[in-house]
């Protein structure tokens, strides 16, 4: 890439710049902070303070420079797994190819954020004893995503429960704004199914309540509570994009389904990976969201 | 900073900034047994270099550089494939900076005149135009000055050539006295005006009654800066 300038044009020009180049640092904001703004751009609440001084403060902008280079070489390192575990998949030479299929542009995003990292920051450990009365079994608890609601629900019989109480609430728009109830119902059998429809990109959460003929022990028994979100409609079609894509590329399907929080379709899709050694460590990556999140959901 | 007595004070503060860096470099790997080995080498070559810290950024800066570029490395080694951390550290300190000279009269003078010209500057330009002209006069590059403020080259090129005529018409209209004078600027005023591009009639109107808010006031004032002395 070409390095584009813009020298001095006038003799203030040069002044000015030799003596920003030269001036002392004077209320320089703490490292981190110029990390955060670096890092998150916008979204850091002091960005524009921190990047105000930056701007003119010849210390902070080499400290902004070097954190800068970090993060591009972090990106890298990423792309480079490409290179390192998925070079007999992924081409990129001849536009972006798993294998024989080409594949949509969306997908380098999908490849470059895939890392084997473990999920810990992703995911809240399970913090509670939580010993759930009953175990929703669909939709599959291993997905952290649904494609779509409305959606039949089903759950394990709970031994003595003579009816369930069940609730169905999807957040509200905006982040932190809780959730609002969609549907509510008392039914007889482990199984539900809704009318109401679920918002795309939401997040919902189905609570469970066995009721027991003893009026002592439905005091006493744990409520299930389980949390999916629905993907957006860009998301749903990748995600059937990736259903279909997985017989002929399907490394790049596995990704795509993992991230996208459907897990157990990411490890149908792994296990058609020919190669042994990327299929074991995908599988085993995927395995460890599926953990995560079980431990997550009290599971 | 030679002396043993600034040196043992700065390895003190070196050491309380140990938790300090050991959370950034955790933060960045995201592995336990690697961030710790690179928090080491870190404070290793920090304590190692620490006559070479000349005092013209914090300290804490310094060390975090150190740090970063560390996990830079670090980066770069797992994309290519090698693993071990163990080699010794090549150009992970800072380059030494130049030494300021504070004590000089010349350097008293200029911070005076630049506190001053960044005064000026904030009040003649957005927020935007300010940051990324003074980003661009330090770095002198489009790109670098796009990658950290997030927009593309052509945008920041706009805000900088927006934010140069929007600073040079205020410096003209309300303080001659940071651009060399009255006189110089009188005498830049006619130089330009014989110029062989010479002012055009809309810049000649709006110097006539000058309006810094005027496209044309501020057109003329970018042909009279390049006829005014350095201001020093």
């Amino acid at each position: 890439m070409s390095v584009r300038k813009e020298e001095p044009r006038n003799r203030f020009d040069e002044a000015l710049k030799t003596a920003l180049q030269n001036a002392p640092a004077e209320g320089c904001p703490e490292p981190e902070e110029v990390e955060q703004a670096v890092v998150l751009g916008k979204r850091f609440v002091r960005w524009h303070q921190v990047m105000d001084h930056v701007a003119a403060c010849k210390s902070c902008l080499e400290t902004a420079q070097t954190f800068e280079k970090l993060e591009r070489a972090k990106k890298i390192s990423k792309m480079a797994w490409l290179k390192k575990f998925a070079e007999t998949h992924i081409r990129v030479d001849d536009g972006l190819r798993d294998g024989a299929t080409k594949l949509p542009k969306w997908c380098l995003a999908f490849l470059r954020q895939f890392s084997f990292e473990a999920p810990a920051a992703a995911y809240r450990a399970a913090t509670t004893n939580r010993q759930p009365a009953v175990r929703v079994a669909s939709p599959p608890l291993e997905n952290s995503s649904v494609v779509s609601f409305p959606a039949a629900i089903a759950w394990r019989e709970t031994p003595g429960a003579i009816g369930y109480e069940v609730s169905l609430e999807q957040s509200r728009p905006g982040i932190g704004n809780g959730f609002e109830t969609v549907a509510k119902a008392v039914t007889e059998r482990p199984e539900w199914v809704h009318g109401a429809r679920i918002k795309p990109g939401r997040r919902v959460r189905i609570r469970i309540r066995p009721r027991c003929g003893d009026l002592e022990l439905s005091a006493t028994t744990v409520e299930t509570a389980v949390e999916f979100r629905t993907l957006s409609n860009k998301q749903r079609e990748q995600a059937e994009w990736a259903i279909d894509a997985a017989p002929a590329a399907p490394l790049t399907a596995a990704i795509v389904l993992s991230a996208l929080g459907l897990h157990i379709e990411a490890l149908k899709a792994a296990e058609r990976i020919a190669e042994n050694d990327q299929r074991k460590k995908l599988e085993a990556h995927i395995a460890s969201k599926i953990e995560a999140r079980r431990a997550e959901m009290g599971d | 900073m030679g002396e043993p007595g600034k040196i043992g004070n700065l390895a003190d503060q070196l050491e309380q900034l140990r938790p300090r860096l050991s959370a950034f470099v955790s933060k960045k790997t995201r592995n336990r047994a690697d961030a710790e080995e690179i928090t080491q080498q870190t404070m290793l070559i920090a304590f190692q270099n620490l006559e070479r810290f000349r005092g013209d950024c914090p300290l804490s800066h310094w060390a975090f550089r150190i740090a970063a570029h560390a996990c830079t490395r670090y980066y770069r080694r797992l994309g290519s494939k090698e693993t071990s951390i163990d080699d010794l550290p090549e150009n992970l300190v800072p380059a030494a900076q130049q030494q300021r000279s504070e004590e000089s009269p010349d350097a008293v003078d200029r911070n005076l005149w630049l506190q001053r010209v960044i005064e000026v500057a904030q009040e003649a330009c957005t927020p935007t135009e300010f940051r990324v002209m003074m980003m661009m006069y330090q770095t002198g590059s489009l790109d670098e000055a796009g990658t950290l403020l997030k927009m593309n080259g052509a945008t920041v090129r706009s805000h900088f050539l927006r934010g140069r005529a929007n600073l040079m018409a205020k410096l003209i209209l309300e303080a001659p006295d940071l651009i060399g004078g009255k006189l110089e600027l009188d005498a830049a005023i006619g130089k330009a005006q014989n110029d062989q591009e010479g002012f055009s009639k809309a810049e000649q109107e709006a110097l006539a009654s000058p309006d810094k808010r005027s496209k044309a006031y501020r057109s003329a004032c970018l042909k009279i800066a390049r006829h005014l002395p350095n201001p020093f």
